[in-house]
């Protein structure tokens, strides 16, 4: 579980949704999340970079995770988010279609993550948070971009 | 343990600065061997090295300053006359202590075999009492003039004269401190000094000396008239010229003084990186702010409340425009910082090569931004060893051709608007603009009708092109060239530009022109479909405006006739995957002629909507700019545009052809 901080066996989340999954990533992860700016493409890059924002001077390039997790695309509406995240000690934007709230659950309702329970591939999913009506997957985003896909840029 | 490290820290490069001074010094020293304050200043710095390396326990440190300073005692003594190979021990003595430097900042703990250099060391010193001698009457004999020249001229001697006359002829001088004459560089006298500026003649002097000495003879008490006083008073020379000459008598003496300690702090290059981006934020606020009040301006045009906002934003402006300058000042360092190791490296060279050569450096106190300074050295060596290597010729060859035995090197610094103009000059044989062209032609790069109706500039330009030196062409022709395309890649990735001077016989000139900062540079801004890019504008020749069909395509290669020369011709949109099929019905298109290796290039963009000054800023993450991306700038309106970097883009395309 080092890709999620827990205190006293509680974690504190970001949670977001993609399609019709909901994910979260653990809240020290997460700095900051906003509204959908003008997005710079970048040629020849990777084709889930969505391209380059900026972020109160620093330019920092945005992922979509639609494209990443092969989820069709959609148009961004007015809920798309855009959380900047620290992936890697790198800041980078993360494109999601909405951010729910932040959440505190318990450690032991974590389970590991069964085989087959999303279309994405498992690596980068830590586990799944099951609450009383929903299921959320968490996220180890450190895992999403690979240290070797991050030159790929 | 922390504080220790940071001891060493402060020591590592409190040494490499003395280090890198020492080099220079002991080059300045070899040329001016009497200099004494030279010898204690060396003398000082390599005992500070051995007590701050004695107290941090570096003992391969110790042992090796220790001796090195034994010897530069015995130097400053006057015991050991300093030869050149006594020179050569001791530039390598530092040369290893530089290496332990290094492996005390690696903490690899290895231990360098000092036994040759320190037998070397003690061969000179013990060599002391059998080469002292010789030493010595050297020594004296280089000393014998001067007592004899003072003797003659007792009366003209300077101590007195100069109180006596400077009290009558400027009296409110009164409490000046006159310097008290150091041996070494006893002032040259009132006579000879107004000789020398052409003010009186010499016999005019030999008179008036003439007659102090006859005052002399009749009045046996001292208050002798001064040689300028007789000058000024039989009308030789006006008062004026004497009190100018005597300004400039005192002038060498002030020399001797200690410099006067810079008043500086060191701090951490990344704090300063830090808030250099916090003043490119500020400015790109200051210009939305701007756009946003000149809307304004025009919306509510009366109301006083926006006329005051613009006043400030104005002022804004202003003190944005003067930070960002002040911010850039602190990254600036001079020129000397590289400038500093070149007298060791000419003087190796022209050792090893048996050539005379001096190496004049002006204007070091010039500066430049830090980044810009790392970058500019190397090509600096290159064209620094190539003046003294192929320029300056054998010393014997020198003296047929009617040259001083001696070549000279000038490397200097000086700023010229917004660029630092750095020039290699040196008065060896030149470049032989007739033999090029023949290997030009020889080398099939251009037709001998092409050659013919070069200008020498553009035949000179062929020496940066890559390859174009060759071994076999050394011997031919001067030899220059070798690397150079490395110095031509290297200046042109700092956005500056090079150019060449030169005379057969008299000497070339190499003129780096660079821009005083890297983090702002002026940008062509184009687009492409939707997509907007800059363009740094050092690279850019012109931008034409085409008709579609007159783009013709050879062997599959769009190409464009600009004024009798074949231009090929790339769509951006393509060198990019930008779907570009919106615009693709204009009948107009734009191209920007694109210069890279020496070669035309056309870019073909949409639109073009001007040149600005842009901030560079990295993309965080991305590692390299292999895609033919530079960096990112923000445009007024915040949004970001990058800024595509065209040696990348076309070098490779320039590979795919070969």
């Amino acid at each position: 579980m080092e890709a999620f901080t827990a205190t006293e066996g509680v974690l504190q989340l970001v949670t977001f949704t993609l399609g019709s999954e909901e994910y979260a990533v653990d809240i020290l992860k997460v700095q900051e999340i906003n509204r959908m700016t003008v997005i710079t493409m970048v040629p020849n890059s990777p084709p889930y970079v969505e391209g380059v924002i900026n972020l109160r001077g620093k330019v920092i390039p945005v992922i979509n995770l639609r494209k990443k997790f092969g989820i069709a695309e959609i148009e961004n509406d007015t809920d798309a988010r855009i959380m900047i995240v620290d992936i890697n000690g790198i800041t980078m934007g993360m494109v999601v279609d909405s951010v729910s709230e932040v959440l505190r659950v318990s450690a032991s309702i974590v389970e590991a993550t069964p085989p087959m329970a999303t279309d994405i591939s498992t690596e980068f999913i830590n586990g799944i948070a099951k609450l009383a009506d929903r299921l959320i997957i968490l996220l180890d985003i450190d895992k999403l971009i690979e240290q070797g896909e991050m030159s790929v840029f | 343990m922390d504080e220790m490290d940071e001891i060493i820290s402060d020591f590592l490069i409190e040494t490499t600065e003395l280090i890198e001074e020492l080099s220079q010094k002991f080059v300045e020293l070899e040329s001016n061997r009497d200099n004494q304050a030279l010898v204690n200043d060396i003398f000082r710095s390599v005992h500070t090295i051995k007590g701050a390396s004695g107290f941090l326990g570096f003992t391969q440190m110790v042992q090796l300053t220790h001796i090195t300073e034994s010897v530069l005692k015995k130097i400053k003594d006057g015991d050991i006359f300093l030869a050149p190979n006594i020179m050569d021990v001791i530039l390598e003595s530092i040369d290893m202590v530089k290496v332990l430097l290094e492996h005390i900042k690696q903490k690899d703990e290895v231990e360098e075999d000092l036994t040759d250099i320190l037998g070397k060391l003690q061969g000179v010193y013990d060599g002391a009492g059998a080469s002292g001698e010789g030493a010595k009457s050297a020594k004296q004999a280089s000393a014998t003039p001067e007592p004899s020249v003072k003797d003659d001229n007792e009366e003209l001697n300077t101590e007195i004269d100069l109180e006596d006359l400077q009290s009558r002829f400027a009296p409110k001088d009164e409490d000046h401190d006159s310097q008290e004459p150091s041996e070494e560089s006893s002032p040259k006298h009132v006579g000879e000094l107004l000789v020398e500026d052409g003010k009186v003649s010499e016999d005019d002097v030999e008179d008036a000396l003439t007659i102090q000495s006859m005052i002399k003879e009749s009045i046996d008490t001292g208050d002798v008239p001064k040689v300028g006083e007789i000058l000024t008073a039989t009308d030789k020379a006006s008062r004026e010229d004497v009190k100018k000459v005597l300004a400039k008598q005192t002038a060498p003496a002030d020399k001797g003084q200690p410099q006067q300690v810079e008043q500086t702090i060191r701090v951490d290059v990344e704090r300063l990186d830090n808030v250099l981006n916090l003043v490119g934020e500020l400015v790109l606020a200051r210009n939305r702010l701007m756009k946003l009040v000149a809307n304004l301006e025009i919306k509510y045009a009366d109301t006083a409340d926006v006329s005051h906002l613009s006043e400030l934003t104005a002022f804004i402006n202003l003190i944005t425009t003067d930070l960002q300058l002040a911010v850039m000042k602190t990254r600036m360092q001079p020129v000397k910082k590289v400038f500093n190791k070149f007298p060791r490296m000419v003087r190796d060279l022209a050792r090893t090569m048996k050539k005379e050569v001096e190496l004049r450096l002006v204007g070091e106190e010039t500066e430049l931004d830090k980044s810009i300074i790392e970058e500019v050295g190397d090509p600096l060596v290159h064209l620094i060893r190539n003046a003294a290597d192929h320029g300056i010729e054998l010393p014997d060859v020198r003296e047929d051709a009617g040259k001083p035995r001696y070549g000279t090197v000038i490397l200097s610094a000086y700023q010229e608007g917004n660029n630092i103009v750095l020039s290699i000059e040196d008065d060896g044989k030149g470049i032989d603009v007739d033999k090029l062209k023949e290997k030009i032609i020889e080398r099939e790069l251009a037709s001998h009708d092409e050659v013919e109706r070069m200008s020498n500039k553009e035949v000179l330009d062929y020496i940066f092109l890559p390859g174009f030196s060759m071994a076999k062409q050394v011997t031919d022709v001067s030899g220059r060239g070798v690397g150079m395309d490395v110095v031509k890649t290297n200046i042109t990735k700092l956005n500056g530009a090079i150019s060449i001077e030169t005379e057969v016989g008299r000497g070339t000139r190499f003129l780096l022109r660079l821009p005083l900062t890297l983090a702002i540079i002026q940008a062509l801004m184009v687009g492409v479909a939707n997509e907007v890019f800059a363009v740094p504008l050092s690279s850019v020749v012109e931008t034409v405006r085409l008709d579609k069909k007159d783009i013709k395509t050879i062997r599959g290669q769009e190409t464009v006739f600009l004024r009798d020369e074949v231009v090929p011709v790339y769509r951006l949109a393509n060198k990019f995957y930008i779907d570009s099929s919106s615009s693709n019905g204009t009948e107009k298109v734009y191209m920007v002629v694109i210069v890279v290796n020496e070669k035309k290039f056309g870019m073909m963009v949409d639109k073009l909507y001007g040149q600005e000054e842009v901030v560079i800023k990295s993309i965080e993450g991305f590692a390299n700019s292999s895609d033919g991306i530079a960096g990112a700038t923000i445009t007024g309106d915040g949004k970001v545009v990058l800024i595509i970097d065209p040696t990348v883009i076309f070098s490779a395309t320039l590979q795919g052809h070969k």
